[in-house]
């Protein structure tokens, strides 16, 4: 039996850049990074105190959300459209539509208040206490998410850090080739917090100066905040509902390093493995790969290790290859959704995304990294778009333009 | 045709002991693990008392390098995937450099890392201000961020990320395939084992390392579980606490524990002359949205991973030691095997002796009744004075028993509706 095709019917993007994907999508043609100073608490201690966070908001849905449910749901009810509304006298329907996301702190926010206040007072949790604990369990955002377009099928959330939306990808994936769903509402979120700043800086992860992505001179990433989401269905099941597909999900494939606990593989050896894995699970010849939207942190290992595993894989001409984290600062838990959903619009509009502050020491001198503006391109029709996350976890995923 | 897969190897880390034989042992002689917490931060909290699982470095080493994997950034519910993985490993023959490599992977099932340390809690608490007139409710106004950080350091945050237990596990048994580290319930260790199987049966890996891991032993998650009146409110006497099936159960106490298992293809386990203990021939993982019937969505995952016709000779279950938790968990089976059959098999459930385990409860289970299948004697069920008639025709088994298992059900349910079930039949042989 042919397994069936997967295709992308709908995109939901909230980053610093705002919250939709038409925002997100202006940022990365016009080649304006969402990165400043840091708003949300006081970072000037810190020797880069920078951030891509969202300024404006999604509204509460109910009292005590906090930002990062604003943004899930922001995003899960643009990728879902006029599903919902769809769902709602289709039981049947709604049972066959799951949820799959991927974090990787969750709602920390609420909880660092439940310390503070117990710290302060003391005593037995209180109701607001409750709540934010809820919320912090990672199935929470999936649970409300599920409930907001109606999904009742299977739900489930993954932690992976970096490469945690790309996994609720793959997921998605397999919940449909399996049979278990005809459409899933798959990606991530991160919600800009002090702790994990302080954490990528313990770790000696963050820049001191600048994100730049594969250009020799880069000392670490800056992170972002998003919540990224898409609609990923059976061809056959966007089709019986009219939906359009923008895009088709060809291929995945993830792959452990197995190395060490906090640094890649030096030579990309997990990330080669995920990669070819996509490319046989799409059944696609690496030459045919248009455009490569990398994990591109800015950190020297990543990037490094990310060529490595690309000049094995893709022989001859390498194709452009560019970096978002510039432009969206790193936002783990969703990173893998915003490529991905970046790398679909760039096959929608013909323009190669560009990296950002970048250009004067390219990591390979005659690759071409997209440095500095977008670009417009012809053919380009099919994109393989890579993750990594600490300790070793790498995914890859390959997109194609829908053609009908 | 999709590959058949087997069980090849077992490993446990659990208040009862480091390794699977600690366990099995005191399983046997009824011994029950939990005592109270007379000092610390935890004897404030209630219960106050519970199942630590200790790794001294000495023994550690018995199950991994500390040069390569360091205590420091692991979690306490890494630690005990870590251990249990060592033991798995070492009981499977699959250890060694390279042992396993690219076609063997590793999913982990477990909670998030809740920042249960002290330093990561005064990092966090010092910059943050409940605020009503901001936007989202909170606001970050404070000029000692720098002394918040200054007791932070790398470990503290490696710590908590999420992924950590998977990629320890990875780096432990040298698993360069498929990676994953599942979360958000209870049921997330028996999920890491029915996706681990799907995962070689669709031909991804050869090989998996499926654990289930829990640590609850932070402030935080402790003050949740009581004031969601899952763990008990106190505790005289720590070893009759956690009462699977009871009707005297009042809740459980916590306790941490890992359980691995290595599934492999039956054609290379034969291969490479693994012994096998069981084939796994069943799986399934459902959903239920708040206020949806969720009894019903149990019976349906119990269903749907029971081939038709498979042999269910004994239950390994969750048995969290709570009054509806086991009601729904003991009625969702006899309504799949009718009560006659449900009340004649044994029902195994090791959180009476190790105190509950979250995400490693069910894979304990299912670790005791693999040993159970291939020794042919179960042992004693203790804290099962007076079983629940809510929960369904449950057997007593006072003593040890003999037993000839076929075939077990395995249920993992949590209760915020994820749900997860695995049949495990006896191996009799290639053509069975």
């Amino acid at each position: 039996m042919s397994r069936p095709r997967v295709v992308v019917t709908g995109l939901g993007l909230v980053t610093a850049a705002g919250s939709d994907t038409g925002a997100t999508w202006s940022a990365v043609a016009d080649a304006r990074t969402c990165i400043g100073p840091i708003r949300t608490f006081d970072a000037r201690v810190f020797q880069n105190p920078t951030g891509a966070e969202l300024l404006e908001l999604p509204a509460a849905e109910r009292e005590g959300d906090d930002r990062t449910l604003r943004m899930v749901l922001a995003a899960g009810r643009e990728a879902a459209g006029e599903l919902p509304g769809r769902l709602a006298d289709d039981p049947d329907a709604r049972r066959r539509t799951a949820v799959v996301l991927g974090t990787s702190q969750g709602s920390i926010l609420g909880m660092a208040g439940v310390h503070r206040r117990l710290r302060r007072d003391g005593g037995e949790l209180t109701g607001d206490d409750r709540d934010a604990i809820r919320a912090y369990r990672p199935g929470y955002a999936a649970g409300r998410l599920a409930e907001a377009v109606g999904a009742e099928g299977p739900r489930t959330t993954l932690g992976m850090v970096c490469v945690s939306s790309a996994m609720a990808l793959l997921q998605g994936v397999e919940l449909l080739r399996d049979g278990v769903a005809d459409r899933v509402v798959a990606g991530g979120f991160e919600g800009f917090s002090p702790f994990i700043f302080t954490g990528f800086y313990c770790i000696g992860a963050a820049s001191r100066t600048l994100c730049r992505p594969f250009d020799r001179r880069r000392d670490g990433t800056i992170l972002g905040e998003a919540a990224a989401l898409l609609l990923l269905e059976t061809e056959d099941a966007a089709r019986e509902r009219g939906a359009a597909p923008l895009a088709i999900l060809e291929g995945g494939g993830f792959a452990a390093d197995g190395v060490h606990m906090t640094a890649p593989d030096r030579e990309g050896r997990g990330m080669e493995r995920a990669i070819r894995q996509a490319l046989a699970d799409g059944r696609v010849d690496p030459a045919d790969i248009d455009y490569v939207n990398a994990h591109g942190t800015g950190t020297p290992y990543n990037d490094a290790m990310e060529c490595r595993a690309l000049e094995r894989v893709i022989p001859g001409t390498m194709p452009p290859i560019s970096s978002l984290k510039a432009t969206f600062g790193h936002t783990l838990g969703a990173a893998g959704a915003v490529d991905a959903g970046v790398s679909i619009l760039a096959m929608q509009h013909q323009l190669l995304p560009p990296t950002l502050n970048g250009g004067e020491e390219p990591e390979v001198d005659d690759w071409d990294f997209v440095f500095g503006a977008a670009r417009p391109a012809q053919g380009l029709d099919r994109v393989l778009s890579t993750n990594a996350a600490m300790a070793g976890n790498n995914t890859a995923l390959l997109f194609r333009r829908y053609e009908g | 045709m999709a590959p058949r897969v087997v069980v090849t190897g077992l490993g446990v880390a659990s208040p009862l002991g480091l390794g699977v034989d600690a366990f099995w042992t005191a399983l046997g002689d009824s011994r029950a693990a939990p005592e109270a917490f007379a000092d610390g931060p935890l004897s404030l909290i209630p219960p106050a008392a519970g199942g630590r699982t200790p790794v001294p470095m000495k023994v550690a080493r018995e199950f991994f390098d500390p040069r390569e994997l360091r205590n420091a950034t692991m979690h306490g519910s890494t630690l005990m995937a870590v251990v249990a993985t060592g033991d798995c490993l070492a009981r499977a023959g699959l250890d060694g450099e390279d042992a396993a490599g690219a076609r063997y992977g590793c999913y982990v099932g477990t909670e998030i890392a809740y920042p249960d340390h002290r330093k990561q809690a005064r990092g966090a608490i010092t910059l943050v201000q409940r605020d009503g007139d901001a936007p989202d409710g909170w606001r970050f106004n404070d000029d000692r961020l720098a002394d918040a950080m200054k007791p932070l350091s790398a470990f503290d945050f490696l710590r908590t990320l999420p992924n950590m237990a998977g990629s320890h596990v990875s780096i432990r048994g040298r698993f360069r395939g498929p990676i994953s580290t599942y979360l958000g319930s209870w049921a997330s260790g028996v999920q890491a084992l029915v996706e681990a199987w799907r995962e070689i049966r669709a031909g991804v890996a050869d090989g998996m390392l499926a654990a289930g891991a829990w640590h609850p032993f932070g402030e935080m998650y402790l003050g949740f579980l009581r004031r969601r009146g899952f763990s008990a409110a106190a505790s005289d006497d720590p070893a009759a606490a956690t009462r699977p099936f009871d009707l005297g159960r009042q809740g459980f106490l916590p306790a941490e524990a890992g359980a691995a298992f290595l599934l492999e293809r039956l054609d290379l386990a034969q291969a490479r002359g693994a012994t096998i203990l069981a084939e796994v021939v069943g799986g399934a993982t459902r959903f239920a949205l708040p206020g949806t019937d969720d009894e019903g969505v149990r019976v349906e995952t119990l269903t749907a991973a029971l081939p038709t016709g498979a042999p269910v000779d004994a239950l390994a279950l969750t048995g969290a030691g709570h009054g509806s938790l086991d009601r729904l968990e003991g009625r969702a089976w006899t309504r799949v095997l009718g009560a006659d059959r449900a009340g004649s098999i044994p029902w195994i459930a090791p959180t009476a002796n190790t105190g509950f385990t979250g995400s490693a409860a069910a894979p304990l289970a299912a670790v005791a009744a693999l040993r159970a299948m291939e020794t042919g004697e179960l042992p004693p069920a203790i804290n099962l004075d007076a079983p629940d008639p809510a929960c369904g025709p449950v057997p007593g088994r006072p003593a040890a028993i003999p037993v000839e298992l076929d075939g077990v059900g395995v249920s993992a349910f949590s209760p915020e509706g994820t749900h997860a079930a695995l049949a495990l039949r006896r191996w009799r042989g290639s053509d069975a």
